[in-house]
């Protein structure tokens, strides 16, 4: 094996919802669609599909539609089925119902005096939000990702579905893109990052609920996950450009988020917590003490803890390549978002202010959305070869202090986002031997990345000893910079 | 007729002192020009040779050693890590965290923030201190947590407390030895013997006090102080190298021993047997530490309207590695919701002890405070996590109230001359002590660690293999003591303190302390 194993952070904490892919079939003419608000034309599109009602995920399982045999095309439900593979990996979407009896949720609920697996909290993202209680068994079915099939449901076996287009799909029928990028990581998001109506808030992570921490390409190649389809989009393609879309949607998504909760704290007497913890860096607060004497960097007592480190670590780099990878698009101006992070860095931010800001910076991630969107419906081109090298060298360069003598970010998320960037880029390239210089630094970082587990068989939820091994992250780094620097021209 | 001057012998004693000749020759202290009260001064008397108390020249004038051990001068310098206080600031932590503090190049800020408990002058009036340094002869910085720095600024009583008075018929005395405390406290020595002076006095550093300068906050620990561990004030005794005699040890002691009034007058004692005085050393440590930091929460609240400092907040609560299974997780928080920082559960953990033995007081004033000390804690720990890092306005009014409440039942202690603390009463308190570090409060490390210092500090000859069982979980003695030849509090060891408190859980601690309360 020359690469470093897919998604090796191992101890990433584990997300329960999210986004799948299906494939629209069939031709010819679908019956009249329900109108819906219309989204103004070049809007990003995709995730919520509005007021149409869901179906149950049985509605899919008929063995001559997607209930056929596990693994095989088909089969797409037999394979998402939580038993599709004994002793396998299988969908962790299909168990999102039955993890609210386990002995975490249980412990969860006695903390916050609920009942998981009927409280909305737990159910908006642990089943799909519209289900009947007796579909909520099926945990985040087909229709939560796919969007609500009340009227696809027969629309998208009729003549003529195959002709429309994605926005028509979505904005007439409440069928959600998956194929594209912008669209399918817009379905993760509002589980996976949160939003009005979901959320994962420190209150519910230190009751024991994982952390959140969603970046789109580890998200589609981990491990644990058996895909119930075939990806069509090539390589490098898919991987670069999820990866960029996957920023861009992140970002979205954790700033609008903020935008809720401040908008809620903002109101006098609110009991919102603000500043709410779970949008911070978990492991500046989260890490023992005294065992870092003498190589703290320089306090930043007046500050909390960084606010979205990890998207908002990546992407600028992400927003920088967004012309190179996307032709005819332009590079996104992020203005607001830069001044909402800055309000965010004070020791109390302001939360009506927090709220302007971040409702400034929601419009600037739209308007890239949108032309990302407008790019992906006109057909995408070939990605140009050198752009995976270019991205993993940005974010190589961008780890590491411009003399290289010490790390950028010292923070965990911000050293995640960078290292999962970089070998998102290296996967992307297949690991083929233009890239297998980047192996061994990338598995180095994979492995002072990784949580530990402790002498006594605890299970680590943080990067104990990240202290230690910056001088190793910043070392591999260094090497995954010059491995990815441009190929010199030859004489 | 009378005549008063000033001892021959104190003022030969100084003239070399300030030759630089002092007989006892500690680590050359840099400065001491007459009349200043630094620390050369108070050695150039204060020296007496260990076990040659008797031979001293104050003692065979004055029998100064029946009222004390005349070799504070030695003890002090070479073993007290107050001695080396300053150090604290002039080491490689201190001078990095100087280098990592914005503040740290500004010599008034470090004057006003850092030095005011590395470096204490007390002749400025206790509430500044001075850059680091000489100053004009007055102080020296290198001296730390020197002596008037606890006994009180000694301008007005330097001199006087040596004056020598002749009568009438040619009888030599101090007139100084026949004030009371409270008139030598008038004169600016401060009444240690007293358990709330001192407890109160000990924490105005080691838990902090906004009056004073003296507050550590999230910023210096965040550039390397280390954590102030919890204040036990009978732990904190133990560990300190005594300069001073127990007080029923002391030959005057015996002299007055017949006359209780007059013992309480003058030692804040009782006859031998009567009150065992770690108890009210204790009691007073722990509701003076809770009463420093209520203080420096209720100021806390106007410094800032974005809330406290996280300094005032439980460092566990934030500063753990996360990890499952977690006795954190386990448990169930009684204010607000799971991952709300709260206030430290240490600096509540003795005084909810000793309120709750307070019940049955013999003094009635302790009785009836035993009853509200659950609910002023209770309106304090629910103000502090209403919204993070408190709603300002709830925790003023419910810290002024925890305030109040330990206010009065140090003034108890201070002025209740019976016993508070017989061999019996301390007995109990020693039981709950034991019971509370098994109970619920032993889920936080620091708490823990409060309870069993508190256990063993009212314990005699517990077996030293318990002990040490015990020390690897959390460690039994605030520190070691300082190395003779660099002054450093070496001892100090926080690393080692806190690695212990990083990786503690609830069934390690268990298992050694339940041995150590065992038969």
């Amino acid at each position: 094996m020359t690469g470093p194993p897919r998604w090796p952070l191992l101890l990433w904490p584990l997300v329960v919802v999210g986004g799948a892919v299906g494939l629209p079939l069939l031709t010819a003419t679908p019956a009249e669609p329900r109108v819906e608000p219309a989204r103004a034309a070049g809007q990003p599109y995709g995730g919520e599909t509005g007021s149409f009602r869901q179906l149950s995920s049985n509605s899919c399982a008929a063995e001559s539609c997607h209930g056929g045999a596990a693994g095989a095309k088909g089969g797409e439900h037999s394979t998402w089925a939580a038993e599709a593979f004994p002793g396998r990996p299988s969908d962790p979407h299909a168990r999102a119902y039955r993890v609210l009896f386990n002995e975490v949720s249980r412990r969860i609920g006695t903390a916050l005096n609920l009942v998981p697996h009927r409280d909305a909290r737990c159910l908006n993202c642990h089943a799909v939000p519209g289900t009947a209680p007796e579909t909520h068994a099926d945990g985040v079915g087909c229709g939560g990702c796919h969007g609500a099939a009340e009227q696809w449901n027969a629309a998208h076996v009729a003549p003529g579905w195959s002709s429309l287009s994605a926005r028509a799909k979505f904005e007439g029928y409440g069928f959600a893109p998956t194929r594209g990028q912008v669209g399918r990581s817009t379905g993760c998001v509002g589980c996976h990052v949160g939003d009005a109506t979901r959320e994962v808030n420190h209150d519910l992570i230190a009751a024991g609920h994982p952390r959140l921490g969603f970046e789109a390409t580890r998200f589609h190649f981990d491990t644990g996950y058996a895909k119930h389809w075939v990806e069509k989009t090539p390589q490098p393609d898919f991987e670069a450009r999820a990866w960029l879309a996957g920023q861009a949607v992140t970002a979205r998504a954790a700033t609008d988020l903020l935008r809720v909760r401040a908008t809620r704290a903002a109101v006098s007497g609110s009991a919102t917590p603000w500043p709410e913890f779970a949008g911070q860096s978990c492991y500046a607060c989260h890490q023992s003490l005294g065992t870092s004497t003498g190589t703290a960097s320089v306090p930043k007592p007046a500050a909390l803890a960084g606010w979205e480190v990890g998207v908002a670590t990546s992407v600028g780099v992400a927003a920088d390549f967004t012309a190179a990878a996307y032709p005819g698009t332009s590079p996104p101006k992020l203005a607001a978002f830069t001044a909402l992070q800055r309000e965010m860095a004070k020791r109390s931010p302001a939360a009506a202010k927090v709220a302007g800001l971040a409702a400034d910076a929601v419009a600037e991630f739209d308007a890239w959305l949108a032309q990302l969107q407008v790019a992906e419906d006109a057909g995408l081109p070939r990605l140009p070869a050198d752009v995976p090298r270019r991205v993993a060298n940005a974010l190589a360069a961008a780890a590491v202090s411009p003399d290289r003598a010490a790390l950028a970010d010292a923070d965990w998320d911000a050293l995640a986002a960078r290292y999962l960037g970089c070998a998102a880029m290296y996967h992307a390239g297949g690991g083929r031997p233009t890239t297998s210089t980047w192996s061994e630094p990338l598995r180095g970082l994979a492995g002072r990345l990784a949580f530990p587990a402790d002498a006594k068989g605890a299970r680590f939820n943080s990067p104990a000893g990240l202290t230690e091994a910056r001088g190793d992250i910043l070392r591999n780094f260094d090497t995954l910079l010059d491995a990815t620097a441009p190929p010199k021209e030859p004489r | 007729m009378t005549t008063t001057r000033t001892s021959a012998l104190g003022a030969t004693l100084l003239a070399l002192a300030v030759a630089g000749l002092s007989l006892a020759a500690p680590p050359a202290p840099r400065v001491e020009p007459s009349g200043t009260a630094g620390v050369a001064s108070c050695v150039a008397c204060h020296n007496a040779a260990a076990g040659d108390a008797a031979n001293h020249p104050f003692a065979t004038r004055y029998r100064s050693n029946e009222f004390i051990l005349l070799s504070e001068g030695r003890t002090w310098p070479r073993e007290d890590p107050h001695s080396a206080a300053y150090r604290g600031m002039t080491n490689d932590l201190g001078r990095k965290m100087l280098a990592r503090l914005p503040q740290g190049k500004d010599a008034g800020w470090v004057a006003g923030n850092c030095a005011t408990c590395h470096a204490v002058d007390t002749l400025a009036g206790d509430s500044t201190a001075p850059p680091p340094g000489d100053h004009a002869g007055r102080f020296d910085t290198l001296d730390g947590v020197s002596c008037t720095a606890c006994h009180g600024t000694a301008t007005a009583w330097q001199t006087r407390h040596f004056e020598e008075r002749t009568d009438a018929a040619g009888v030599k005395s101090l007139p100084w030895r026949k004030l009371d405390p409270a008139a030598k406290a008038k004169a600016g020595l401060r009444d240690l013997r007293d358990p709330a002076v001192k407890a109160k006095l000990c924490a105005t550093c080691h838990v902090g006090s906004d009056e004073l300068g003296r507050v550590v906050t999230h910023e210096m620990y965040a550039a390397g102080h280390p954590p102030l561990p919890p204040f036990e004030l009978a732990t904190y005794l133990d560990g300190e190298p005594r300069h001073w005699s127990p007080t029923a040890k002391l030959p005057y002691f015996d002299a007055v021993a017949k006359d209780p009034g007059e013992l309480w007058q003058r030692f804040h004692a009782q006859p031998a047997g009567v009150e065992v005085a770690a108890g009210r050393e204790l009691a007073a440590g722990a509701v003076a530490a809770l009463r420093a930091e209520a203080t420096l929460i209720e100021a806390g609240t106007e410094s800032s309207r974005d809330g406290l400092d996280f300094a005032r907040f439980d460092c566990l609560a934030c500063h753990h590695d996360l990890k499952t299974p977690s006795d954190r997780q386990a448990r169930a928080p009684k204010h607000g919701a799971p991952g709300r920082p709260t206030l430290r559960p240490s600096i509540a953990a003795l005084a909810e002890v000793v309120a709750a033995h307070a019940a049955a007081s013999p003094d009635a004033t302790l009785q009836a405070s035993a009853a509200d000390f659950a609910a002023k804690w209770d309106a304090l720990s629910a103000a502090a996590v209403e919204k993070p890092f408190g709603n300002p306005n709830a925790v003023r009014s419910a810290a002024a109230g925890v305030v109040r409440w330990c206010d009065a039942f140090l003034d108890v202690q201070s002025r209740h001359p019976a016993a508070l603390y017989p061999a019996a009463q301390v007995a109990a308190l020693r039981q709950r002590l034991g019971d509370a570090a098994l109970g619920d409060a032993n889920r936080d490390p620091e708490a823990a660690l409060a309870l069993a210092w508190g256990y063993v500090a009212l314990s005699d000859g517990l077996p030293a293999d318990r002990l040490a069982a015990l020390a690897k979980v959390l460690p039994t003695t605030v520190r070691a003591r300082p190395t003779a030849a660099t002054r450093e509090p070496a001892g100090l060891d926080w690393v080692s303190r806190q690695s212990r408190l990083n990786g503690y859980r609830v069934a390690d601690f268990v298992t050694p302390f339940r041995a150590l309360t065992g038969p």
